[in-house]
């Protein structure tokens, strides 16, 4: 991986006096306060929106002298509430006490610059200009949508909480919060994106997550910039210590349960407005192993399915190289009664093995692109169509060996079996480089590779801190507990706890 | 810098070539393999190899056979009479014909040992003949000649009728002056194949053989036991009908000991092997095992009998020059003056050696 380092990347290292350059302009809003001529206030309000046809504006009188101007944008604002807190109680006020403490019951602020106030208005809130004062009133009227916090799909558990994250970032930090009720949860906000304004939060635990950490994320938080921020693609591409790595050093999940104990552990958690997964750092190798099941079942089941899912990582990774490594440099190892079996299967295969592999790979992965697109009926027929009908046309067709087809679906059923997406992605990616090294030169191509991985792995860094970590900076301890699931009453002793900071500790998830 | 980098990679990665590969579907597997003296003094080889299902050929297995001055010559020979290469790391029985056998094995089998990928845990065996006739018998009613013939003596080793040869252990007992190799010794019944006992070898010459029976001796004796051993034994001379007159045991288990002694003053040598039987009588129609005389009287009797028949073994063995027992091996490390003052070769068939078997029947069956 040290050919990567030929590849300038400037995410971490700003050159002195090298400016970065500014992708967009900041939008252009001078500031203006309020003036007293209640016509510019007008036109200035209006003017600045461009006119917008979903712009409301409302002339209310009460008995006070002069009329209250509001403005606010219908799409964005909750209609109810201006009705029941405001239209409603105008009747009543006659007095300027009577005037506030109505503002009040409407989380009111109290603005000198206009300017400011239209982007509030952005966000959904109102503007209550009052004639012959130097200052406006914004009201908090944000209609919010929200979905239900049901479970996410790609991360369902058999036992244990089925809610999870949703768009909206102020109901998934109240999630995080009804976990942990404890005053060391920090919640830091920060917008990003100079023109879809994101609000973006970064939790953690003071005291258990590694201030170091929580410093580097900050810093790495303030130099993106980019003008649109949708989701969290951004955020995590800026939080890897090595981009070109096929290893993803970062966990998104949408499970609020997972989250928060990922918190407890010392970890840090990212989220953004509008996107209901949320970034887990630092992580290492074998978090990407474990699910929140394993604590929820009992013990030595918990540690037969994380053992699976290990196993199930070489497979997906070594299998195909391993079947073509055998089949084109050393049948001497499969047992005498396969020998013909697996002889009269690849007798009449037109191309040699590793043609034959990618092949049946890249139509794997073209019928899992297609289904997940595919409404859930076309996608069960696609599954059809790609499975029974490929797979055994093309065996009787004599193109592909039934082996072949046998490793590559065995292969690919391994490949799902890990809990986080990125990490199913990354294996499936990984397997390419084995089959050709072992295509070239058989068992041997498959160490170099694996060696490679290794190296790699050990090399590789999550924000500053190892990523193989129980075994890369070997910890017998640290095995104990990331590796193997002990009972919930066993307690090893805090100090490597202490030392291990947020590299990992047992429960993690 | 970083175009030479990635190009060279790129090279090192594609232009390397797959010269190396032997691709599965492009081989020949030869299952079961036959070496033979010809008349002319020539090595002939012989292979079997089972056709894959798409050839369909109406034969399941092709046999063909090539001849040469040398084993590697026969086998260039039946290279060019097959279409695909010849490969035989998946071998699971050698057969050598009697012919060579009779004149040294050890040439023939050469070219295995300096072949890194020959397959040195085929088994081998002698054949009562030429070993072309038995690859090339046709079975009826039963699976492939060289799969029949690799259970064949599958359960010949575990009835102790052979010891757990293959074409890697016998090597180093070949080259052992103090001991000396059993091999298995098929025949043929009418069109199949069977084991008709040991072919005994002295240093890599085959010099005689022995029946099923003793073979099973003689593999008890040396300490052999596997894991379903019978035999049948005449212990009564008076009964009416035939099966009567038999007991026939299961083994149970044995104790060996060979001890070797040399008189120096008059330069012989007293070998006594005793072994110890723990059997139980599996079938016997008589009965009457719940007396104990009757129980003591039988274990005398089979012990004469086999005491018997261990001395017939090894006259024979002596006959054959053929230190299967390892007795030499003991003269070698316990008495290495003796070992340098004498021809072992000339010495071992004139020595003495004497069997003592204890029988002890421990059970009765499950009727009593």
């Amino acid at each position: 991986m040290g050919l990567f380092k030929q590849f300038k990347h400037t995410k971490n290292t700003l050159k002195n006096g090298e400016k970065q350059e500014q992708l967009v302009d900041p939008p252009d809003i001078p500031t203006f306060p309020v003036s007293l001529d209640m016509k510019k206030n007008l036109r200035y309000v209006k003017e600045t929106l461009h006119y917008t046809e979903d712009l409301v504006e409302k002339t209310l009188k009460t008995a006070l002298p002069g009329s209250l101007h509001l403005f606010y944008i219908e799409t964005m604002s909750d209609t109810e509430k201006l009705s029941s807190n405001l239209y409603q109680k105008l009747k009543s006020i006659d007095t300027e006490t009577e005037l506030h403490r109505t503002l009040q019951d409407m989380d009111s602020a109290k603005i000198v610059h206009l300017s400011d106030a239209v982007s509030e208005l952005l966000s959904g809130k109102s503007i209550l200009l009052l004639e012959g004062k130097n200052h406006c009133y914004i009201l908090s009227t944000n209609s919010v949508i929200k979905r239900d916090v049901s479970e996410p799909d790609n991360e369902q558990v058999i036992r244990g909480s089925h809610s999870g994250f949703i768009e909206n970032i102020g109901v998934n930090i109240q999630l995080v919060r009804n976990l942990i009720s404890h005053p060391s949860l920090i919640v830091n906000y920060s917008t990003l994106g100079e023109l879809s304004r994101t609000k973006t939060a970064m939790l953690y635990m003071d005291g258990r997550a590694d201030p170091e950490v929580v410093e580097e994320i900050k810093r790495r938080l303030k130099k993106i910039k980019v003008d649109k921020l949708m989701n969290n693609g951004v955020i995590e591409e800026y939080m890897e210590d090595n981009i070109y790595s096929l290893f993803p050093q970062y966990i998104s999940t949408e499970r609020a349960d997972r989250a928060a104990l990922n918190l407890l552990d010392g970890r840090v958690l990212i989220m953004t407005d509008g996107d209901p997964t949320v970034l887990v750092l630092p992580v290492t190798f074998f978090s990407f192993f474990q699910s929140t099941d394993d604590y929820n079942s009992r013990w030595v089941a918990g540690n037969f399915f994380r053992l699976i899912r290990v196993i199930s990582f070489l497979l997906a990774v070594t299998l195909p190289g391993i079947y073509i490594a055998i089949i084109s440099f050393h049948y001497e190892i499969i047992p005498f009664g396969m020998t013909y079996v697996i002889k009269d299967a690849v007798e009449h295969i037109p191309y040699p093995p590793l043609v034959e592999a990618m092949i049946m790979e890249l139509t794997l992965e073209l019928i899992r692109e297609a289904g997940i697109r595919l409404p859930t009926p076309i996608g069960q027929t696609i599954g059809i169509v790609g499975g029974l009908v490929i797979g055994d046309a093309v065996v009787n067709a004599g193109f592909i060996s039934s082996i072949m087809i046998i490793v590559v679906a065995l292969t690919a059923i391994s490949s799902f079996v890990v809990p986080v997406h990125e990490m199913s992605m990354a294996m499936r990616l990984l397997r390419y480089p084995v089959m050709i090294m072992a295509s070239i030169l058989g068992f041997l191509g498959i160490v170099f590779c694996l060696t490679i991985y290794l190296i790699h792995l050990c090399k590789l860094t999550s924000i500053g801190k190892p990523f193989f970590y129980p075994f890369a900076p070997l910890d017998g301890k640290g095995l104990l507990n990331r590796f193997i699931r002990l009972p919930h009453t066993v307690h090893l002793d805090k100090k490597q706890n202490q030392s291990q900071k947020s590299s990992g500790s047992s429960k993690s998830q | 810098m970083k175009r030479p980098v990635l190009l060279s990679l790129a090279l090192l990665i594609l232009l390397t070539g797959c010269w190396d590969s032997r691709q599965l579907r492009d081989i020949t597997i030869a299952k079961s393999a036959a070496l033979d003296l010809l008349e002319d003094g020539k090595y002939q080889s012989t292979i079997s190899s089972p056709v894959p299902k798409q050839h369909e050929a109406e034969e399941r297995s092709q046999k063909v056979s090539g001849v040469g001055h040398t084993i590697r010559e026969a086998r260039m020979a039946l290279d060019g009479k097959v279409s695909e290469r010849i490969d035989t790391a998946k071998m699971r029985v050698l057969v050598l014909g009697e012919p060579l056998a009779r004149t040294n094995i050890y040439p023939p089998l050469d070219v295995m040992y300096r072949d890194p990928r020959s397959s040195l845990g085929a088994k081998i065996a002698v054949y009562d003949g030429m070993g072309s006739e038995l690859i090339n018998s046709k079975l009826t009613d039963k699976p492939r000649t060289s799969e029949f013939l690799a259970e064949l003596l599958d359960t010949a080793e575990s009835n102790s009728i052979v010891d757990k040869v293959n074409v890697q252990l016998i090597c180093p007992i070949i080259f052992d002056p103090g001991q000396d190799v059993v091999l298995p010794y098929l025949g043929m019944e009418g069109d199949t194949p069977r084991l008709i006992g040991g072919a005994l070898f002295n240093g890599d010459t085959m010099t005689g053989s022995l029946s099923v029976e003793d073979s099973t001796l003689l593999m008890l004796m040396k300490g052999k036991l596997g894991s379903a051993t019978f035999l049948t034994e005449k212990v009564h001379d008076d009964k009416e009908d035939m099966p009567s007159n038999f007991i026939t045991l299961r083994l149970r288990d044995t104790l060996t000991k060979l001890q070797v002694d040399v008189n120096h003053e008059t330069n012989e040598v007293t070998a006594t092997v005793d072994l110890t039987m723990k059997v139980e009588a599996i079938e016997y129609p008589h009965d009457e095992l719940h007396e104990k005389e009757n129980i003591a009287k039988l274990n005398t009797k089979l012990e004469e009998k086999f005491n018997e028949e261990a001395e017939q073994i090894f006259s024979t063995l002596q006959e054959a020059n053929c230190d299967a027992l390892g007795i030499g091996r003991r003269v070698l490390v316990y008495h290495p003056d003796f070992w340098d003052s004498v021809n072992w070769n000339e010495t071992y068939p004139n020595i003495t050696i004497k069997p003592n078997i204890q029988v002890e029947l421990i059970g009765h069956g499950i009727i009593n």
